[in-house]
Protein backbone atom coordinates (compact mmCIF):
# COMPACT_ATOMS: atom_id res chain seq x y z
CA UNK A 1 0.00 0.00 0.00
CA UNK A 2 2.49 2.27 1.48
CA UNK A 3 4.79 1.48 -1.99
CA UNK A 4 1.99 2.32 -4.28
CA UNK A 5 1.26 5.66 -2.64
CA UNK A 6 4.89 7.00 -3.20
CA UNK A 7 4.95 6.07 -6.90
CA UNK A 8 1.18 7.48 -7.62
CA UNK A 9 -0.36 8.70 -10.59
CA UNK A 10 0.76 6.63 -13.72
CA UNK A 11 -1.48 8.04 -15.75
CA UNK A 12 -4.34 11.04 -15.80
CA UNK A 13 -7.13 11.86 -18.46
CA UNK A 14 -7.22 14.81 -20.08
CA UNK A 15 -10.80 16.50 -21.30
CA UNK A 16 -10.67 18.22 -24.45
CA UNK A 17 -13.01 21.62 -24.81
CA UNK A 18 -15.31 19.31 -27.02
CA UNK A 19 -15.60 16.79 -23.95
CA UNK A 20 -13.77 14.02 -25.22
CA UNK A 21 -11.35 12.52 -22.59
CA UNK A 22 -7.80 11.26 -23.33
CA UNK A 23 -5.79 8.75 -20.85
CA UNK A 24 -1.85 10.07 -20.86
CA UNK A 25 0.26 8.53 -19.32
CA UNK A 26 2.61 10.78 -16.76
CA UNK A 27 5.55 10.89 -18.54
CA UNK A 28 3.64 12.32 -21.52
CA UNK A 29 1.91 14.61 -19.56
CA UNK A 30 4.74 15.21 -17.64
CA UNK A 31 6.07 17.56 -21.40
CA UNK A 32 3.39 20.33 -20.48
CA UNK A 33 3.97 22.21 -17.78
CA UNK A 34 0.39 22.77 -16.90
CA UNK A 35 -0.20 19.28 -16.90
CA UNK A 36 2.84 18.61 -15.04
CA UNK A 37 2.01 21.19 -12.01
CA UNK A 38 -1.52 19.62 -11.87
CA UNK A 39 -0.04 16.15 -11.42
CA UNK A 40 2.55 17.16 -9.19
CA UNK A 41 -0.84 19.46 -6.78
CA UNK A 42 -2.51 15.94 -7.07
CA UNK A 43 0.51 14.44 -5.82
CA UNK A 44 1.03 16.40 -2.74
CA UNK A 45 -2.56 15.59 -1.88
CA UNK A 46 -1.80 12.38 -2.18
CA UNK A 47 -4.74 11.40 -3.68
CA UNK A 48 -4.57 7.92 -5.83
CA UNK A 49 -7.72 8.39 -7.68
CA UNK A 50 -6.78 8.75 -11.56
CA UNK A 51 -7.38 12.54 -11.82
CA UNK A 52 -9.35 14.28 -14.67
CA UNK A 53 -7.94 17.78 -16.23
CA UNK A 54 -10.22 19.77 -18.44
CA UNK A 55 -8.83 21.64 -21.01
CA UNK A 56 -11.47 24.48 -21.78
CA UNK A 57 -9.30 26.52 -24.40
CA UNK A 58 -8.00 23.32 -26.79
CA UNK A 59 -10.18 21.14 -29.12
CA UNK A 60 -9.89 17.45 -29.73
CA UNK A 61 -8.16 18.05 -32.82
CA UNK A 62 -5.54 19.97 -31.77
CA UNK A 63 -5.11 18.10 -28.52
CA UNK A 64 -4.65 15.09 -30.82
CA UNK A 65 -1.53 16.62 -32.17
CA UNK A 66 -0.02 18.07 -28.92
CA UNK A 67 -0.01 14.72 -27.23
CA UNK A 68 1.31 12.98 -30.21
CA UNK A 69 4.04 16.20 -30.10
CA UNK A 70 4.67 15.04 -26.40
CA UNK A 71 4.85 10.85 -27.00
CA UNK A 72 7.68 11.55 -29.23
CA UNK A 73 9.54 13.99 -27.16
CA UNK A 74 8.98 11.48 -24.16
CA UNK A 75 10.10 8.68 -25.88
CA UNK A 76 13.43 10.58 -26.66
CA UNK A 77 14.07 12.25 -23.31
CA UNK A 78 16.65 10.17 -21.62
CA UNK A 79 17.83 9.97 -25.26
CA UNK A 80 20.66 12.75 -25.84
CA UNK A 81 22.08 10.96 -28.85
CA UNK A 82 19.13 11.59 -31.52
CA UNK A 83 18.98 15.00 -31.64
CA UNK A 84 19.09 15.14 -35.44
CA UNK A 85 16.53 12.57 -35.61
CA UNK A 86 13.83 14.28 -33.35
CA UNK A 87 14.96 17.24 -35.11
CA UNK A 88 13.79 15.60 -38.64
CA UNK A 89 10.78 14.63 -37.09
CA UNK A 90 9.67 18.03 -35.15
CA UNK A 91 9.71 19.73 -38.75
CA UNK A 92 8.08 16.75 -40.35
CA UNK A 93 5.40 16.62 -38.01
CA UNK A 94 4.68 20.72 -38.26
CA UNK A 95 4.96 20.02 -42.20
CA UNK A 96 1.85 19.06 -42.47
CA UNK A 97 -0.06 21.83 -41.28
CA UNK A 98 -2.17 24.47 -43.00
CA UNK A 99 -1.38 28.22 -41.14
CA UNK A 100 -4.93 27.63 -39.32
CA UNK A 101 -3.76 24.44 -37.38
CA UNK A 102 -0.39 25.77 -37.12
CA UNK A 103 -2.05 28.59 -35.22
CA UNK A 104 -4.61 26.76 -32.85
CA UNK A 105 -1.24 24.86 -32.42
CA UNK A 106 0.90 27.41 -31.12
CA UNK A 107 -1.96 28.72 -28.97
CA UNK A 108 -2.71 25.44 -27.63
CA UNK A 109 1.19 25.05 -26.86
CA UNK A 110 1.20 28.17 -25.21
CA UNK A 111 -1.95 26.83 -22.72
CA UNK A 112 -0.68 24.18 -21.68
CA UNK A 113 2.90 25.35 -21.30
CA UNK A 114 4.98 23.17 -23.85
CA UNK A 115 7.35 25.55 -24.32
CA UNK A 116 9.62 23.19 -26.92
CA UNK A 117 6.20 22.85 -28.91
CA UNK A 118 5.73 26.57 -28.63
CA UNK A 119 9.06 27.70 -29.03
CA UNK A 120 9.35 25.07 -32.55
CA UNK A 121 6.10 26.71 -33.48
CA UNK A 122 6.90 29.99 -33.10
CA UNK A 123 10.72 29.45 -35.63
CA UNK A 124 8.20 27.28 -38.08
CA UNK A 125 5.56 30.33 -38.66
CA UNK A 126 8.85 32.44 -38.77
CA UNK A 127 10.80 30.60 -40.96
CA UNK A 128 7.61 30.18 -43.44
CA UNK A 129 6.73 34.38 -43.56
CA UNK A 130 10.34 35.54 -43.34
CA UNK A 131 10.14 36.16 -47.38
CA UNK A 132 6.80 37.28 -47.59
CA UNK A 133 5.44 40.84 -48.48
CA UNK A 134 3.48 43.02 -45.98
CA UNK A 135 0.19 42.47 -48.32
CA UNK A 136 0.71 38.88 -47.77
CA UNK A 137 1.59 38.66 -43.84
CA UNK A 138 -1.50 39.99 -43.48
CA UNK A 139 -3.94 38.37 -45.45
CA UNK A 140 -1.96 35.07 -43.78
CA UNK A 141 -2.49 36.31 -40.35
CA UNK A 142 -5.97 37.90 -41.67
CA UNK A 143 -4.55 41.11 -40.11
CA UNK A 144 -6.39 44.38 -40.87
CA UNK A 145 -3.91 47.25 -41.62
CA UNK A 146 -4.69 49.96 -38.91
CA UNK A 147 -2.56 52.17 -39.93
CA UNK A 148 -3.70 56.03 -41.01
CA UNK A 149 -2.09 56.54 -44.69
CA UNK A 150 0.09 58.98 -42.50
CA UNK A 151 1.48 56.97 -40.25
CA UNK A 152 2.10 54.38 -43.11
CA UNK A 153 3.76 56.87 -44.45
CA UNK A 154 5.89 57.83 -41.46
CA UNK A 155 7.13 54.20 -41.39
CA UNK A 156 8.01 53.91 -44.95
CA UNK A 157 9.77 57.10 -44.73
CA UNK A 158 11.78 55.35 -41.77
CA UNK A 159 12.63 52.62 -43.49
CA UNK A 160 13.40 54.29 -46.95
CA UNK A 161 17.03 54.38 -45.90
CA UNK A 162 16.93 50.02 -45.71
CA UNK A 163 15.27 49.65 -48.88
CA UNK A 164 16.82 51.84 -51.65
CA UNK B 1 5.22 56.83 -34.02
CA UNK B 2 3.41 59.79 -32.07
CA UNK B 3 0.64 57.88 -30.69
CA UNK B 4 2.79 54.88 -29.35
CA UNK B 5 0.76 54.70 -26.23
CA UNK B 6 -2.64 53.41 -28.34
CA UNK B 7 -0.90 50.58 -29.41
CA UNK B 8 -2.18 48.29 -27.55
CA UNK B 9 -5.40 49.80 -26.47
CA UNK B 10 -7.06 50.27 -29.72
CA UNK B 11 -5.67 47.20 -30.60
CA UNK B 12 -8.32 44.58 -32.48
CA UNK B 13 -7.50 40.86 -33.03
CA UNK B 14 -8.49 38.58 -35.62
CA UNK B 15 -7.16 36.03 -36.81
CA UNK B 16 -4.89 35.48 -34.25
CA UNK B 17 -7.18 36.23 -31.38
CA UNK B 18 -6.37 34.68 -28.46
CA UNK B 19 -2.72 34.23 -29.52
CA UNK B 20 -1.04 36.00 -26.40
CA UNK B 21 1.12 39.43 -27.76
CA UNK B 22 4.15 37.18 -26.11
CA UNK B 23 4.01 34.45 -28.82
CA UNK B 24 3.74 36.95 -31.44
CA UNK B 25 6.67 38.43 -29.87
CA UNK B 26 8.40 35.18 -29.82
CA UNK B 27 7.50 34.60 -33.30
CA UNK B 28 8.91 38.34 -34.71
CA UNK B 29 11.91 38.25 -32.70
CA UNK B 30 12.95 34.87 -34.94
CA UNK B 31 12.54 36.95 -38.73
CA UNK B 32 15.62 38.62 -40.30
CA UNK B 33 16.82 42.16 -40.30
CA UNK B 34 15.06 43.00 -43.50
CA UNK B 35 12.02 41.17 -42.40
CA UNK B 36 11.41 42.56 -38.92
CA UNK B 37 12.20 46.57 -40.38
CA UNK B 38 9.03 45.60 -43.18
CA UNK B 39 6.63 43.54 -40.13
CA UNK B 40 6.10 47.26 -38.98
CA UNK B 41 3.70 47.97 -41.07
CA UNK B 42 1.74 44.73 -40.83
CA UNK B 43 -0.23 46.62 -37.79
CA UNK B 44 0.00 48.47 -35.04
CA UNK B 45 0.23 45.70 -33.18
CA UNK B 46 3.44 44.64 -34.82
CA UNK B 47 4.50 48.08 -34.73
CA UNK B 48 4.44 48.41 -31.09
CA UNK B 49 6.03 44.82 -30.36
CA UNK B 50 8.90 45.55 -32.86
CA UNK B 51 9.97 49.29 -31.61
CA UNK B 52 9.92 48.48 -27.75
CA UNK B 53 13.01 48.23 -25.88
CA UNK B 54 12.17 44.73 -24.34
CA UNK B 55 12.22 43.72 -28.26
CA UNK B 56 16.15 43.65 -28.75
CA UNK B 57 16.80 41.58 -25.54
CA UNK B 58 14.25 38.53 -27.27
CA UNK B 59 15.59 39.09 -30.26
CA UNK B 60 19.05 38.30 -29.22
CA UNK B 61 17.47 35.16 -27.51
CA UNK B 62 15.32 33.82 -29.98
CA UNK B 63 17.38 35.00 -33.14
CA UNK B 64 19.29 32.97 -35.47
CA UNK B 65 20.10 35.66 -37.74
CA UNK B 66 23.22 38.03 -37.00
CA UNK B 67 23.94 41.35 -38.65
CA UNK B 68 27.70 42.08 -39.75
CA UNK B 69 27.75 46.19 -40.36
CA UNK B 70 29.82 46.99 -43.97
CA UNK B 71 30.92 50.39 -44.80
CA UNK B 72 32.51 52.25 -48.18
CA UNK B 73 32.70 55.25 -49.23
CA UNK B 74 31.06 55.38 -52.72
CA UNK B 75 30.39 58.33 -55.04
CA UNK B 76 31.44 61.09 -52.02
CA UNK B 77 28.52 59.27 -49.95
CA UNK B 78 29.31 56.58 -46.88
CA UNK B 79 27.01 53.69 -47.24
CA UNK B 80 26.69 51.53 -44.85
CA UNK B 81 25.11 47.87 -44.77
CA UNK B 82 23.97 45.48 -42.52
CA UNK B 83 24.04 41.64 -43.58
CA UNK B 84 22.55 39.46 -41.87
CA UNK B 85 24.33 35.82 -41.43
CA UNK B 86 22.28 32.88 -40.63
CA UNK B 87 24.12 30.87 -37.88
CA UNK B 88 22.05 28.34 -37.70
CA UNK B 89 22.45 27.02 -41.04
CA UNK B 90 23.99 23.66 -41.72
CA UNK B 91 24.83 24.19 -44.87
CA UNK B 92 26.95 26.76 -45.33
CA UNK B 93 24.60 28.97 -46.16
CA UNK B 94 25.37 31.45 -43.93
CA UNK B 95 25.06 33.97 -46.19
CA UNK B 96 21.40 33.85 -46.98
CA UNK B 97 20.74 35.79 -50.26
CA UNK B 98 21.24 39.32 -51.71
CA UNK B 99 17.62 40.04 -49.24
CA UNK B 100 19.26 39.78 -46.14
CA UNK B 101 21.10 43.07 -47.32
CA UNK B 102 19.82 46.39 -45.77
CA UNK B 103 21.77 48.93 -47.45
CA UNK B 104 22.15 52.82 -46.44
CA UNK B 105 23.63 55.52 -47.76
CA UNK B 106 22.56 58.74 -45.30
CA UNK B 107 22.09 62.01 -47.46
CA UNK B 108 25.30 64.23 -48.64
CA UNK B 109 24.25 67.35 -46.59
CA UNK B 110 22.65 66.54 -42.95
CA UNK B 111 20.03 68.00 -40.26
CA UNK B 112 20.64 70.76 -37.99
CA UNK B 113 21.63 73.06 -40.79
CA UNK B 114 25.50 71.43 -40.49
CA UNK B 115 27.03 71.13 -43.70
CA UNK B 116 28.30 67.55 -43.28
CA UNK B 117 30.15 65.99 -46.09
CA UNK B 118 29.70 62.48 -45.33
CA UNK B 119 32.77 62.02 -47.70
CA UNK B 120 34.88 63.13 -44.88
CA UNK B 121 33.20 60.88 -42.54
CA UNK B 122 34.51 57.16 -41.22
CA UNK B 123 32.77 54.38 -39.01
CA UNK B 124 34.69 54.76 -35.69
CA UNK B 125 32.31 51.92 -33.95
CA UNK B 126 29.46 50.60 -33.18
CA UNK B 127 27.62 50.08 -29.86
CA UNK B 128 24.26 48.56 -29.59
CA UNK B 129 23.02 49.34 -32.81
CA UNK B 130 24.36 52.66 -33.24
CA UNK B 131 27.42 53.89 -35.13
CA UNK B 132 29.36 56.52 -34.48
CA UNK B 133 31.19 58.31 -37.35
CA UNK B 134 33.61 60.77 -37.29
CA UNK B 135 35.08 63.18 -39.49
CA UNK B 136 38.95 63.67 -40.63
CA UNK B 137 38.64 66.93 -39.87
CA UNK B 138 39.26 68.27 -36.34
CA UNK B 139 36.14 69.97 -34.84
CA UNK B 140 34.06 68.69 -37.24
CA UNK B 141 30.72 67.35 -35.08
CA UNK B 142 30.76 63.56 -34.70
CA UNK B 143 27.74 61.79 -36.40
CA UNK B 144 25.33 59.18 -34.48
CA UNK B 145 23.50 57.10 -36.76
CA UNK B 146 20.70 54.12 -36.18
CA UNK B 147 20.48 52.14 -39.29
CA UNK B 148 17.65 50.68 -38.68
CA UNK B 149 15.32 53.65 -37.47
CA UNK B 150 16.81 56.14 -39.94
CA UNK B 151 18.02 58.81 -36.99
CA UNK B 152 21.17 61.18 -36.96
CA UNK B 153 22.20 62.82 -34.37
CA UNK B 154 25.45 65.28 -34.62
CA UNK B 155 27.61 65.88 -31.34
CA UNK B 156 29.55 69.35 -31.43
CA UNK B 157 32.86 69.37 -31.12
CA UNK B 158 33.31 72.82 -29.99
CA UNK B 159 37.31 73.14 -30.82
CA UNK B 160 39.29 74.38 -27.91
CA UNK B 161 42.64 76.47 -28.35
CA UNK B 162 45.44 74.79 -27.50
CA UNK B 163 44.21 71.05 -27.56
CA UNK B 164 43.47 68.57 -30.36
CA UNK B 165 41.17 65.38 -30.26
CA UNK B 166 43.77 62.12 -30.71
CA UNK B 167 40.21 59.51 -29.45
CA UNK B 168 36.97 59.19 -29.61
CA UNK B 169 34.37 56.62 -29.15
CA UNK B 170 30.64 55.55 -28.58
CA UNK B 171 29.67 53.81 -25.33
CA UNK B 172 26.39 52.68 -23.45
CA UNK B 173 26.00 52.91 -19.87
CA UNK B 174 24.56 48.77 -18.77
CA UNK B 175 22.62 50.75 -16.51
CA UNK B 176 20.80 53.59 -17.90
CA UNK B 177 21.25 52.67 -21.47
CA UNK B 178 22.22 56.58 -22.15
CA UNK B 179 24.35 56.31 -24.72
CA UNK B 180 27.85 58.59 -24.37
CA UNK B 181 30.82 59.54 -26.34
CA UNK B 182 34.33 59.62 -25.49
CA UNK B 183 37.00 61.85 -26.40
CA UNK B 184 40.47 62.39 -25.33
CA UNK B 185 41.78 65.51 -25.72
CA UNK B 186 46.04 66.06 -26.03
CA UNK B 187 47.58 69.45 -24.32
CA UNK B 188 50.01 71.35 -26.10
CA UNK B 189 50.55 73.91 -23.75
CA UNK B 190 51.88 71.52 -21.22
CA UNK B 191 55.18 70.14 -22.03
CA UNK B 192 55.60 68.17 -18.99
CA UNK B 193 54.05 64.42 -19.40
CA UNK B 194 51.59 65.57 -16.42
CA UNK B 195 48.34 66.24 -17.56
CA UNK B 196 49.33 65.85 -20.91
CA UNK B 197 46.02 64.09 -21.92
CA UNK B 198 42.55 65.30 -20.69
CA UNK B 199 39.15 62.92 -21.52
CA UNK B 200 35.50 64.13 -21.82
CA UNK B 201 32.65 63.34 -22.18
CA UNK B 202 29.14 63.90 -23.23
CA UNK B 203 25.64 62.16 -22.73
CA UNK B 204 23.63 61.83 -26.31
CA UNK B 205 21.09 64.50 -26.18
CA UNK B 206 22.87 66.78 -23.03
CA UNK B 207 24.49 68.88 -25.45
CA UNK B 208 27.52 69.18 -22.87
CA UNK B 209 31.12 68.20 -22.59
CA UNK B 210 31.86 67.21 -19.48
CA UNK B 211 35.38 66.14 -17.74
CA UNK B 212 35.90 62.74 -16.64
CA UNK B 213 36.98 63.06 -13.31
CA UNK B 214 40.67 61.25 -12.07
CA UNK B 215 43.46 61.30 -14.25
CA UNK B 216 43.54 58.80 -17.19
CA UNK B 217 46.93 57.19 -16.25
CA UNK B 218 47.14 56.39 -19.95
CA UNK B 219 49.61 56.73 -22.76
CA UNK B 220 47.72 58.21 -26.21
CA UNK B 221 51.22 58.94 -27.44
CA UNK B 222 52.36 56.74 -30.10
CA UNK B 223 48.75 56.26 -32.11
CA UNK B 224 47.91 58.82 -34.47
CA UNK B 225 43.91 59.00 -34.47
CA UNK B 226 43.69 56.48 -37.60
CA UNK B 227 45.33 54.07 -35.26
CA UNK B 228 42.11 54.19 -33.75
CA UNK B 229 39.60 53.96 -36.49
CA UNK B 230 37.99 50.41 -36.95
CA UNK B 231 39.51 49.47 -33.67
CA UNK B 232 36.99 50.44 -31.04
CA UNK B 233 35.64 47.15 -29.38
CA UNK B 234 32.38 47.88 -26.72
CA UNK B 235 32.17 45.02 -24.55
CA UNK B 236 31.10 44.77 -21.05
CA UNK B 237 29.95 48.25 -20.67
CA UNK B 238 33.61 49.28 -21.81
CA UNK B 239 35.61 50.89 -25.12
CA UNK B 240 38.50 48.75 -25.33
CA UNK B 241 42.22 50.07 -27.01
CA UNK B 242 45.46 48.94 -27.54
CA UNK B 243 48.51 50.54 -26.87
CA UNK B 244 51.74 49.51 -28.92
CA UNK B 245 54.13 51.65 -26.88
CA UNK B 246 53.86 49.67 -24.08
CA UNK B 247 51.90 46.73 -24.97
CA UNK B 248 48.23 47.32 -22.96
CA UNK B 249 44.98 47.28 -23.28
CA UNK B 250 42.84 50.35 -21.82
CA UNK B 251 39.57 50.71 -21.47
CA UNK B 252 36.72 53.16 -20.43
CA UNK B 253 34.05 52.08 -18.78
CA UNK B 254 30.88 53.84 -19.55
CA UNK B 255 29.02 53.18 -16.08
CA UNK B 256 32.05 54.08 -13.78
CA UNK B 257 32.73 57.00 -16.15
CA UNK B 258 36.62 55.39 -15.26
CA UNK B 259 39.44 54.41 -16.92
CA UNK B 260 40.68 51.18 -16.49
CA UNK B 261 43.61 48.44 -17.70
CA UNK B 262 42.76 45.38 -19.22
CA UNK B 263 45.60 42.51 -18.66
CA UNK B 264 47.63 41.87 -21.55
CA UNK B 265 50.63 39.17 -22.03
CA UNK B 266 54.39 39.90 -22.57
CA UNK B 267 54.10 37.13 -25.50
CA UNK B 268 51.52 39.75 -27.44
CA UNK B 269 54.16 42.24 -27.50
CA UNK B 270 55.73 40.99 -30.54
CA UNK B 271 55.56 43.28 -33.77
CA UNK B 272 53.02 43.52 -35.90
CA UNK B 273 50.10 45.97 -36.39
CA UNK B 274 47.34 45.07 -33.59
CA UNK B 275 43.67 45.77 -33.04
CA UNK B 276 41.36 44.97 -30.75
CA UNK B 277 37.55 43.14 -32.06
CA UNK B 278 34.75 41.95 -30.22
CA UNK B 279 34.31 38.16 -30.99
CA UNK B 280 30.84 36.67 -31.13
CA UNK B 281 29.24 39.58 -28.92
CA UNK B 282 31.36 38.34 -26.08
CA UNK B 283 35.10 37.85 -26.23
CA UNK B 284 37.77 40.47 -26.19
CA UNK B 285 39.85 39.75 -29.65
CA UNK B 286 43.25 40.92 -30.49
CA UNK B 287 44.61 40.20 -33.78
CA UNK B 288 48.18 41.40 -34.78
CA UNK B 289 49.67 41.37 -38.25
CA UNK B 290 53.19 40.59 -39.60
CA UNK B 291 52.94 43.15 -42.64
CA UNK B 292 56.44 41.75 -43.94
CA UNK B 293 55.55 37.88 -42.97
CA UNK B 294 51.62 38.17 -44.83
CA UNK B 295 51.18 36.46 -41.03
CA UNK B 296 48.11 37.11 -38.91
CA UNK B 297 48.18 36.24 -35.24
CA UNK B 298 44.73 36.29 -33.47
CA UNK B 299 44.62 36.05 -29.59
CA UNK B 300 41.44 35.37 -27.76
CA UNK B 301 40.33 36.25 -23.90
CA UNK B 302 38.50 33.47 -22.83
CA UNK B 303 37.44 34.87 -19.76
CA UNK B 304 36.88 38.51 -19.21
CA UNK B 305 39.72 40.73 -17.25
CA UNK B 306 41.44 37.55 -16.51
CA UNK B 307 45.36 37.82 -18.04
CA UNK B 308 45.80 34.31 -17.87
CA UNK B 309 43.14 33.48 -19.86
CA UNK B 310 44.14 35.01 -22.93
CA UNK B 311 45.25 32.12 -25.87
CA UNK B 312 46.31 32.26 -29.39
CA UNK B 313 43.43 30.87 -31.44
CA UNK B 314 45.50 30.42 -34.41
CA UNK B 315 48.77 31.93 -36.47
CA UNK B 316 47.18 32.35 -39.99
CA UNK B 317 49.22 32.95 -43.62
CA UNK B 318 47.21 35.62 -44.91
CA UNK B 319 46.26 36.22 -48.48
CA UNK B 320 46.48 40.42 -48.02
CA UNK B 321 47.57 42.39 -45.74
CA UNK B 322 44.61 42.70 -43.82
CA UNK B 323 43.99 41.14 -40.80
CA UNK B 324 41.95 37.75 -40.40
CA UNK B 325 39.15 38.50 -37.58
CA UNK B 326 37.15 36.34 -36.18
CA UNK B 327 33.46 37.44 -35.97
CA UNK B 328 30.91 35.05 -35.13
CA UNK B 329 30.27 31.20 -33.89
CA UNK B 330 28.04 29.80 -36.22
CA UNK B 331 26.31 26.09 -36.41
CA UNK B 332 25.89 26.04 -32.68
CA UNK B 333 29.58 26.93 -32.32
CA UNK B 334 30.97 24.27 -34.42
CA UNK B 335 32.34 26.47 -37.06
CA UNK B 336 34.19 30.45 -36.91
CA UNK B 337 33.27 32.77 -39.34
CA UNK B 338 35.96 34.78 -40.34
CA UNK B 339 36.58 37.84 -42.24
CA UNK B 340 40.03 39.01 -44.48
CA UNK B 341 40.25 41.57 -46.84
CA UNK B 342 36.44 42.40 -46.99
CA UNK B 343 36.31 38.41 -48.10
CA UNK B 344 34.39 35.62 -45.45
CA UNK B 345 35.80 32.73 -44.61
CA UNK B 346 34.41 29.71 -42.04
CA UNK B 347 36.55 27.56 -40.28
CA UNK B 348 35.74 24.09 -38.41
CA UNK B 349 36.18 25.15 -34.73
CA UNK B 350 38.49 22.70 -33.53
CA UNK B 351 40.64 22.47 -36.72
CA UNK B 352 44.27 24.36 -36.68
CA UNK B 353 44.78 25.29 -40.54
CA UNK B 354 47.63 28.03 -40.87
CA UNK B 355 46.81 28.87 -44.23
CA UNK B 356 44.13 31.07 -45.36
CA UNK B 357 44.41 29.47 -48.73
CA UNK B 358 43.18 26.36 -47.63
CA UNK B 359 39.94 27.55 -45.50
CA UNK B 360 36.24 27.66 -46.55
CA UNK B 361 35.63 30.69 -48.35
CA UNK B 362 32.23 31.97 -48.32
CA UNK B 363 30.75 33.36 -52.16
CA UNK B 364 29.06 36.44 -51.95
CA UNK B 365 27.05 37.69 -54.77
CA UNK B 366 29.33 40.56 -56.32
CA UNK B 367 27.16 43.32 -56.13
CA UNK B 368 26.38 42.81 -52.41
CA UNK B 369 29.88 43.36 -50.79
CA UNK B 370 31.22 45.19 -53.96
CA UNK B 371 33.95 47.23 -52.46
CA UNK B 372 32.16 47.11 -49.09
CA UNK B 373 34.40 46.75 -46.17
CA UNK B 374 33.49 44.13 -43.48
CA UNK B 375 33.54 45.71 -40.17
CA UNK B 376 32.37 43.67 -37.09
CA UNK B 377 29.15 41.84 -36.15
CA UNK B 378 26.59 44.18 -35.21
CA UNK B 379 23.50 45.03 -32.93
CA UNK B 380 19.80 45.79 -34.59
CA UNK B 381 18.51 48.35 -32.88
CA UNK B 382 14.90 49.11 -33.61
CA UNK B 383 13.97 51.04 -31.09
CA UNK B 384 14.22 55.07 -31.38
CA UNK B 385 16.71 57.16 -29.35
CA UNK B 386 14.81 58.86 -26.19
CA UNK B 387 16.43 61.96 -26.40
Amino acid sequence: MASSSSSSLSRVVVKSSDNNLFVVNKKVASQSQLLKQCIDNMEEKGTNDVILIPLSNVTSNILTLVLEYCEKHADFADDDNNNQELKQWDHEFLKKFDYATLNSLTMAADYMVTKSLLNLCCQFIADSIKDLTVQQIRQIFDIKNDFTPQEEADIKNENAWAFR
Amino acid sequence: MENNNDVRRNNERYYFDGVSSDVISSILARLPTKTTLNCKLVCKEWCGIIISPDFADLRSRHCSYSPIMLYRVFEERTNLMVLDIDRSNDDDAVITSVDAVVRFSPPPRLIDMTDIHYDDYTVVNECNGLVLLASWRRWDPFVICNLLTGEQVTVQQCSRPGLSVVDYGLGCCPVSGQFKVLRVLQNHNNKTSENKFVAEIQTLGSNQWRAVEGEAPLNFDTLGIGAFLESGAFLQGSLHRYSNLDNSIWSFNFSKEQFCQVPTLDDMKRGGYKCLHVFDHSFLVLTSLFKLLNQCEVWIMKEYGVKDSWLKLCVVDTLYCSPVVPMLRINSGRQILFSHHNEFYLLEACSDVADIRSWKKLMVPDDVCNAFKVMAPCHAKFTKLSI
